[in-house]
């Protein structure tokens, strides 16, 4: 019984860290689907930069996760690569790649997510969709604008826990701490230029860019985005995989 | 670039209008096969140009291949690899002109990518592809899609000529497809037709087809002879195949499982071999047949790059002997990985291994090594070795078993 009694501050705690999730989750449903440019740039050890261009579109999808396109426009290379995701609340997420030199739809494996994007310090987990029940959750602290609050994966991870920082304001992370598996910290995002967008009437905010330090190697990568539109009514079509060789 | 950009964005008024190109020097280096004819040394140049436009519903596409090489001077292509025009509304699609459709699941061994013929300068394992004059149409669904195409002409493939150490074959002069049990002909229009079925199960993505069409995958070479010790005229000849297949891709234990099983039938023309005067009558026997290729593809994350082994093998059931031997792959198993650096540079690393199955006196082996220099520029090298005990006349990868080569490719995009 003692034990029990031990026990429950923390389990309040996990609970009011999942009910703030739940909380910022339901805050930024009804999007309804978004678009928008986005440049990487690619900062190594020695300050050298080079930018990578992608096109992203988004589209909700109601009970389950939601639906992305990503277009590779730079590298020239790549140019007209597409990387299609539906994910899951729970299940492995669906994940096809679009080779346009061979014209193929390939069906990739999404658990092998702790790789890097695009040479990036982000891992396509980083990048990936973020739904609640992927995770436990664990209230740490609060302040007058923000809740912190630790956050462990439930399946095959890169990494061991991630501790946000959630603005009450924009309802959205401004801040996340990423620790390895060896318990580390690893990396460090922070969420700037937040924007408004009014959906339906609500108030929706994005930000315009993630700065993520890699503490470890010391490169460092900067998302931007431009042209955003949320709100967007994407047909469904387009998130499916048989128009990934015919959309342009 | 950008003037031709803009030029087209002027003329159609709010629309989308892209136009690249990429240019390189290629170069390969093979080992010398000791015959006088051949070019060991292949320098050349190559240009891809890039066209698209979209506007509203309407949309166009150009890619136009070409290469010319300095010492082989019949080594000289241009072709498309699609010029189209199509409307798209996002459900229904319709496409006129020269398309490319790849209708594989599986890496190496693709039985069902019969649609377009290839150009066969280079790799046999993926050869590029050349457009073809067609009408198609799609339609997608839920979670399904159908795609039905019609082609009118019969576009030959690109052997390899004689200087050419790919090629044991001399230059041809005319291709000819059979048409009925005692009739070939040389015109270039025949109907072809065909359509597939997408669809999605659980974490399966399955695909049934159907294709009528002129075989440019295997064709055989009918040696006439002015009497049994003098041959006059090698000629590249072509069945009509109808051809079944069913195809998938699933994800699984954290990997990637692809099959491929396809039903080739000869039609009614199994029986021209039989009625020619051919002297090779028995290496040009074709039956109708079943081909099966199954494969597996996992990930491993290393570092921060990723890793990729494959596994892949082939078998060919209920064909003759003499087709299952000359067929490029049959009972053969492909083991390969590929390692993407996911750097800045894109390096990446691919090996792979072919081996006969039967005797293991047959393996091809390649090693490829790639990265971007600078941001508009890459490096491809490799090597591809052949290796083959000359003992069934040429059959399978005996006929390229000189064909080991190195190679350097640096290219630009714009």
């Amino acid at each position: 019984m003692k034990f029990l009694i031990l026990l429950l501050p923390f389990l309040g705690f996990a609970n009011k860290g999942l009910e703030i999730t739940k909380k910022v989750d339901q805050h930024n449903d009804g999007f309804i689907g978004d678009k928008s440019k986005m440049e990487m740039i690619l900062i190594n050890a020695q300050g050298d930069k080079i930018t990578r261009k992608l096109l992203s579109y988004t589209k909700e999808i109601k009970k389950d996760g939601d639906k992305s396109l990503i277009i590779f426009k730079i590298p020239k290379d790549v140019e007209g690569t597409k990387m299609l995701t539906w994910s899951h609340k729970k299940d492995d997420d669906d994940q096809w790649l679009f080779l346009p030199s061979l014209k193929k739809v390939k069906r990739i494996h999404s658990s092998n997510k702790t790789s890097s994007f695009m040479g990036s310090e982000f891992s396509y987990e980083d990048l990936g969709s973020q739904e609640i029940e992927k995770y436990t959750y664990k209230f740490i602290s609060e302040d007058d604008k923000s809740w912190k609050i630790e956050r462990i994966p439930v399946k095959k991870s890169g990494y061991s826990k991630q501790i946000s920082t959630i603005s009450k304001k924009y309802m959205n992370p401004i801040k996340v701490e990423y620790f390895n598996k060896r318990k580390e910290l690893m990396k460090i995002a922070t969420f700037d230029n937040y924007k408004e967008f009014s959906v339906s009437g609500k108030k929706i905010y994005r930000a315009g860019k993630i700065h993520m330090k890699n503490l470890l190697t010391k490169k460092e990568s900067i998302l931007n985005w431009s042209d955003r539109s949320v709100g967007i009514k994407h047909k469904d079509s387009f998130f499916k995989k048989e128009a990934l060789n015919e959309s342009f | 670039m950008k003037v031709f950009s803009l030029l087209f964005i002027a003329l159609s008024g709010f629309s989308l209008t892209e136009f690249s190109a990429e240019t390189g020097f290629f170069q390969r280096l093979f080992k010398n096969d000791g015959n006088p004819i051949t070019e060991s040394y292949n320098p050349a140049i190559g240009l891809k140009l890039k066209f698209k436009h979209k506007n509203e519903s309407f949309k166009a596409k150009v890619i136009i291949d070409s290469l010319y090489d300095f010492v082989d001077k019949d080594r000289f292509y241009l072709y498309p690899e699609e010029a189209w025009i199509g409307f798209d509304d996002g459900d229904d699609i319709i496409k006129l002109g020269f398309q490319h459709l790849n209708w594989s699941s599986t890496e190496a061994f693709r039985p069902s990518d019969i649609i377009n013929s290839r150009n066969f300068d280079g790799m046999i394992k993926n050869a590029n592809k050349i457009g073809e004059p067609m009408i198609s149409y799609k339609s997608i669904f839920d979670n399904s899609s159908i795609m039905a195409f019609y082609a009118p002409t019969f576009i030959k493939p690109l052997l390899p000529g004689s200087k050419n150490s790919f090629g044991a074959f001399p230059d041809f002069n005319k291709t000819e497809v059979i048409k009925s049990k005692t009739e070939v002909d040389d015109d270039i229009f025949h109907h072809q037709f065909g359509a597939i079925f997408n669809f999605t199960l659980g974490k399966s993505d399955i695909a049934i087809h159907y294709a009528n069409h002129i075989d440019r995958s295997e064709p055989i070479f009918p040696i006439i002879f002015l009497n049994p010790f003098v041959p006059i005229e090698v000629i590249p000849t072509y069945y009509r195949v109808s051809q079944v297949g069913l195809t998938s891709q699933t994800a699984i234990f954290e990997s990637i499982l692809k099959t491929e099983f396809v039903y080739r039938n000869y039609l009614d023309y199994e029986g021209f071999i039989k009625n020619s005067t051919f002297f090779n009558k028995s290496t040009l026997d074709k039956k109708d047949h079943f081909i099966g290729t199954m494969g597996i593809e996992k990930n491993f994350s290393l570092g921060e790059g990723e890793l990729t082994i494959l596994a892949e093998a082939i078998s060919t059931f209920s064909a003759s002997n003499s087709q299952r031997n000359s067929a490029i792959f049959d009972r053969d198993a492909l083991l390969g990985f590929r390692y993407a650096f996911n750097d800045t540079q894109g390096k990446e690393i691919n090996f792979s291994i072919i081996s006969d199955l039967k005797d293991f006196h047959q393996h091809i082996i390649n090693l490829d090594y790639s990265q971007r220099i600078y941001e508009n520029w890459k490096i491809e090298t490799g090597i591809n070795f052949v290796d083959s005990i000359v003992k069934d006349n040429y059959f399978g990868a005996e006929g390229i078993d000189t064909a080991d080569y190195v190679y350097l490719n640096l290219k630009r995009f714009f």
